[in-house]
């Protein structure tokens, strides 16, 4: 049990890794792919939301992006860098 | 240097105050409640305790001699009109005056408010349009001159600029491109940073994510308003 939890933990560790790779690299696509099946494993973080939330916004889809920052601060209300791009988004 | 009156010091009045002397202006504020004046006391020029509704005290405080003179009066609409007729005689050369209501604002043009301000309703239809049309901003130049920025629609997406024939077929000029440009922070979050290219040459590329900024006759900006 111990080693497929360790297992699954890697596989959601390299999975983020990978969808900031294709972020970084103006590949939002792949990196929403890779993030969202993060989430359909683990839906408690906060940090891929917001990843999400950035590749969308990245890609102009607002409406994608500001669902996901309010998902990231749903879980963590202090979450700076999902605050700072939602006040961004309604700021223009 | 070039020298300012601001008459309340609310929100509007401290925010304009607080601009004025970051761009390099001279900030005399003016303000009746005691516990603001000692707030902002050491924040501006000169903050004065005064009733700026007694056209003496205006006087004593030499109001006649700035450049421009911004009435922020938050509720007392009566107050804030008395006080633009008093700046008015002053010979204040230009007078920018916030309004509560668009009946407010008339009277204070009628008395010779240079500009009528409406903070809130300003405030808040950059925020509707922003839910509305997200990534779409529009601002008025002139009378029906616009500048609009939009997200790159789709079928503007891998397009020299030059082919897509703005002027022709959309009567805009496109003046700027913003590009994001993606990086992973010190804290190893994702964000990205906004590259500028104004002017944009003619075989600039549209990328998925730019936004572009033109100017347009406004009443053909709201053809942009839509488009994905």
């Amino acid at each position: 049990m111990n080693n497929e939890n360790e297992n699954n933990e890697i596989n959601i560790n390299d999975r983020i890794e990978k969808g900031k790779f294709y972020f970084v690299n103006e590949k939002y696509e792949f990196a929403i792919r890779e993030f969202k099946e993060v989430l359909k494993v683990n839906k408690n973080l906060p940090d891929v939301f917001y990843n999400l939330g950035i590749s969308y916004e990245s890609s102009n889809d607002f409406d994608k992006a500001k669902e996901n920052y309010l998902k990231a601060l749903e879980l963590d209300p202090e979450h700076k860098m999902a605050k700072d791009h939602l006040d961004r988004m309604l700021d223009k | 240097m070039k020298n300012f009156a601001v008459i309340g010091l609310g929100r509007f009045g401290t925010a304009i105050a607080r601009y004025l002397e970051e761009f390099g202006g001279e900030v005399l504020a003016i303000e009746e409640d005691p516990e603001k004046v000692r707030e902002y006391e050491n924040e501006f020029t000169s903050v004065v305790e005064a009733d700026a509704t007694d056209i003496d005290a205006l006087k004593d405080l030499g109001v006649s001699d700035v450049e421009a003179a911004v009435v922020s009066i938050g509720t007392n609409m009566a107050a804030s009109i008395l006080i633009t007729l008093l700046l008015k005689e002053l010979k204040v050369p230009l007078l920018i005056v916030k309004a509560q209501s668009p009946l407010h604002g008339n009277v204070l043009k009628k008395i010779g408010a240079n500009r009528v301000v409406y903070p809130e309703k300003d405030v808040a239809q950059s925020i509707s349009r922003q839910l509305v049309w997200p990534g779409y901003n529009e601002l008025e130049l002139a009378p029906n001159l616009a500048m609009v920025e939009i997200s790159a629609p789709k079928k503007f997406i891998g397009k020299e600029l030059h082919k897509l024939e703005i002027r022709s077929k959309y009567n805009a000029n496109i003046i700027a491109i913003k590009k994001k440009k993606p990086f992973i922070n010190n804290e190893s979050h994702s964000d990205y940073r906004e590259k500028i290219i104004a002017p944009p040459e003619a075989e600039t590329t549209i990328e998925r994510g730019d936004s572009i900024i033109l100017v347009c006759p406004q009443n053909e900006a709201e053809k942009f308003r839509e488009m994905k």
